[in-house]
């Protein structure tokens, strides 16, 4: 049992699935933290990302990695469409949060039911999959494949551009300034609603290439939304709602508790860990239960 | 003899001290005023006698049975009503239905559906209710809110009424309105009253009794001419000839 | 809405169907099983949710369960009797989550009751797998027919059910929750107790419902069963309908019954799209629903 858990081969396929959850939550943090909007289409953003990943690969052969910017710009769009058409005139009505949230929790399913099955009238609900960067590459008793390792990679590029944007630009601290206290940043004069649009785009955009680098390393399905829905929920809550530094923490937890759980016990475990982890994050929270995170 | 006996009661948030070993008592049939700035531990007694919230140690004795700790809606039957500094009506109910749930809920034995009607229209009566008694709450002006949320503090039949700042917002016209229906209410349902209010004027007229809180603590008790001419509040409120403070209102 | 009137339309309606169905040959008799199944499983849902305001997206474990409950004891028991015992399996199940659950307030209580849900199917798929048993098969089924009557029972009850709660007592104190649940607890609404009486009695017909619908098709399997889809689908028949009283239900399911049938024959994709997309359009325009478009009156 100890080998299994020393294994640095499960250590490398956490560290893969954490630096994806860690990306997907992060998404979920800047649309919830911003607005306060439940986001229950948030899988299903990551499964757009990983469709697009794969058509673009199908299609031209080229790696989804020069896909990226397309990828993400495709996300902030679908992230800008649904701001305006659903939510705009809402949030500028400064109507309760409590009702936002509600309004924006049934929206976001109807969108979800909708996207995932547009997708799969589109292109039917077979899993798919592709090669890309197959060979691997071997540092002792640890094998990974090229494919694995770009994800890594390029997720953790990702994650410390998005943590020096939010610290070191105006747009990115007023971002936190807006997560930390919606009112306050209002007075001290924060364009809010152009803030939202940033925060909206980047989010979904985030997501979008978070799901594209999955495509390289997983089966991929017009339903596999709900699963990291679920994982994004999770990951906030136990990071603390609207603390990205906690939220990133939390993602690589997760995948870490995902990784040991299906090998230590089955593929079904995964699963039953997610729903687990969310119904008790749920129940315990408010604080995160990192203790990290702010009371939401 | 003493409807209501509050002993060293505490309340700690964390480190902060809300509520420092206060002792008060309530007598029957009286008007009681509790005072103090904002901040001074006033709402949070309330809160704590009405079971919204638990003390951290002390006890609180009504009719000789200790309620401290009790479910609100437990205490709520056994005869205390409390109304919010912040209202707090049933916006999408109307005026008659707000007043007629508390009365389904709050007394000791629930009305027959027979007497129900006559009660809530004596009531909104009472409290100049009846023309919007079909309105929406949400529709009321402040002043029908915060009449409405005595009418539905009465509709439980207590024996001690805890009005949080029914007079705040209130035009002066309004507050006089309000006093006079407060003093009318009181001998007509043979009630107790316990009232929080920043409108010295109000207070001065209407208690029998006043007690004073500042940071938590009790600093002074008696009859409104005592009070006033009492140093220690005087100097809490405006600060002493040496040390002037800003109004604490 | 007269209680005199109900106690009226719902036999008639019942009977009408019920006839329509045997006349009309098996196909319709389906169509009016769908129907009368979401009929009930609205109406109990409305019953907590509706007046609570606490929207659970996680009925369709009620619905599970009742129909896990058919699938183990087909054989062993007679259906008259499996088909209650679903319920208070059902019924049971909620009382025990009621409490921690219910302790979450407002949207986080929605998406909770999602993720209970969900970890309830995987629990019992995992189960399922170490027991050695991946799907049930039920021979010797009772027909369409029958089902249909037992399904228009279970709506009937539920109406009335719904129906009368709204206007009770209890129902009062329910609707003061949803209101604001501090202040009904300070005028004396004792709010744990009846949030989790209402909850744990919103479960049982929809148990009840699984038991039933366990028997339409000879195969059992718990993915199906738990279905999101059936939470999903309960709150936006009544969101489309209305929550006001026990009619909005019956308007969200006729609709959403009525468009499944219009675009059945296109595919179910394009049914769950209209579905995704009716709901966005009424939270937008129309929060109350259908019957909420009926009431307005103009301005």
């Amino acid at each position: 049992m100890l080998d299994i858990i020393l294994s640095p081969q499960l250590f490398f396929a956490a560290a893969v699935l954490g630096s994806l959850y860690a990306l997907i939550g992060l998404g979920l943090n800047l649309v919830y933290g911003t607005m306060r909007l439940l986001n229950i289409a948030h899988g299903d953003i990551v499964m757009l990302g990983a469709f697009s990943a794969f058509w673009w690969f199908t299609l031209t052969g080229f790696s989804p990695l020069l896909a990226l910017p397309v990828i993400a710009a495709l996300g902030a769009m679908i992230g800008l469409c649904l701001y305006i058409l659903l939510f705009r005139r809402q949030l500028a009505q400064g109507l309760d949060p409590v009702v936002i949230e509600a309004r924006s929790l049934l929206l976001f399913f109807g969108v979800s039911v909708v996207i995932q099955n547009v997708t799969a009238l589109l292109f039917t609900a077979t899993p798919r999959a592709y090669r890309h960067l197959d060979e691997v590459f071997r540092i002792g008793d640890l094998a990974m494949t090229g494919s694995r390792i770009a994800a890594l990679a390029c997720s953790v590029v990702l994650l410390i551009a998005m943590l020096v944007f939010l610290k070191k630009t105006l747009f990115g601290i007023e971002v936190r300034a807006l997560i930390q206290h919606r009112e306050a940043a209002r007075i001290v004069g924060i364009n809010v609603e152009k803030v939202q649009i940033v925060a909206i785009s980047m989010g979904f955009g985030v997501t979008a290439v978070a799901g594209a680098l999955l495509s390289m390393t997983e089966l991929i399905t017009p339903f596999m939304g709900f699963r990291f829905t679920i994982a994004s929920f999770v990951v906030i809550i136990l990071g603390g709602l609207g603390n990205i530094k906690g939220g990133i923490m939390a993602g690589f937890l997760l995948g870490l508790l995902e990784i040991y759980a299906v090998t230590i016990f089955s593929a079904e475990a995964r699963s039953i860990l997610i729903y687990g982890c969310f119904v008790l994050a749920i129940v315990l929270r408010p604080q995160g239960l990192l203790g990290i995170g702010k009371k939401a | 003899m003493s409807l209501l006996e509050i002993s060293n009661l505490s309340k700690n948030f964390g480190g902060l001290k809300a509520l420092d070993s206060v002792t008060l008592r309530v007598q029957e049939g009286s008007t009681h005023g509790l005072m103090g700035a904002n901040g001074a531990g006033k709402t949070t007694l309330f809160s704590i006698i009405a079971g919204n919230q638990p003390p951290s140690s002390g006890s609180i004795i009504f009719q000789n049975r200790r309620i401290d700790g009790m479910r609100p809606d437990k205490i709520c039957r056994a005869g205390i009503s409390r109304t919010f500094q912040i209202v707090r009506p049933f916006p999408g109910l109307s005026v008659r239905e707000n007043v007629e749930t508390a009365a389904l809920f709050g007394r000791a034995q629930p009305p027959k559906q027979s007497e129900l009607g006559r009660i809530v229209g004596d009531i909104l009566s009472e409290c100049h209710l009846a023309d919007r008694a079909d309105q929406p709450a949400a529709t009321l002006t402040l002043a029908g809110r915060k009449r409405l949320e005595v009418a539905r503090a009465l509709a439980t039949e207590p024996k001690l009424l805890m009005l949080d700042e029914v007079m705040a917002g209130l035009t002066p016209k309004e507050v006089e309105e309000m006093i006079v229906t407060l003093l009318e209410l009181k001998v007509r349902m043979n009630l107790t009253i316990l009232i929080i209010e920043h409108v010295m004027s109000a207070l001065n007229r209407i208690s029998d009794e006043i007690t004073v809180l500042h940071h938590g603590q009790l600093i002074a008790s008696g009859d409104p001419s005592e009070i006033t001419a009492n140093k220690l509040v005087t100097e809490a409120y405006f600060g002493s000839e040496d040390n002037p403070k800003e109004s604490p209102l | 809405m007269k209680t005199a009137n109900i106690i009226i339309a719902i036999p008639a309606a019942a009977s009408a169907l019920y006839f329509l169905g045997l006349w009309a040959g098996p196909y319709w008799q389906i169509v009016a099983l769908n129907l009368t199944m979401w009929i009930a499983l609205t109406q109990s849902w409305s019953l907590f949710s509706g007046l609570t305001g606490y929207i659970s997206l996680g009925h369709a474990v009620a619905y599970g369960l009742g129909a896990y409950v058919m699938a183990s004891l087909f054989r062993e028991w007679p259906i008259w009797l499996i088909i209650p015992t679903g319920g208070v399996v059902a019924g049971l199940f909620a009382l025990i989550v009621a409490l921690p659950v219910l302790r979450v307030r407002g949207p986080y209580f929605v998406i909770l009751t999602f993720g209970l849900a969900e970890l309830v199917k995987f629990v019992l798929l995992a189960v399922d797998t170490a027991l050695g048993q991946s799907s049930r098969l039920l021979f010797g089924a009772p027909n369409t027919q029958t089902l249909l009557l037992w399904m228009l029972a279970l709506a009937a009850a539920a109406t009335l059910l719904r129906h009368h709660i709204g206007l009770s007592r209890f129902g009062r104190g329910l609707i003061a929750i949803r209101e604001d649940e501090t202040a009904a607890e300070t005028i004396g609404v004792p709010i744990t107790r009846y949030k989790v009486a209402a909850f744990a009695l919103s479960t049982v017909i929809p148990g009840m419902v699984g038991a039933v619908m366990a028997l339409r098709s000879t195969y059992f399997e718990v993915l199906q069963v738990f279905s999101p889809t059936i939470s999903f689908t309960i709150v936006t028949m009544v969101i489309i309908g209305g929550s006001g009283d026990a009619r909005g239900p019956v308007m969200g399911a006729l609709f959403l019954v009525a468009l499944a049938e219009i675009l059945r024959g296109l595919s179910p994709q394009l049914y769950l799209i209209f579905l995704g997309l009716s709901l966005v359009l009424f939270v937008i325009f129309s929060p109350n629903g259908l019957t909420g478009l009926l009431e307005r009156k103009p301005r």
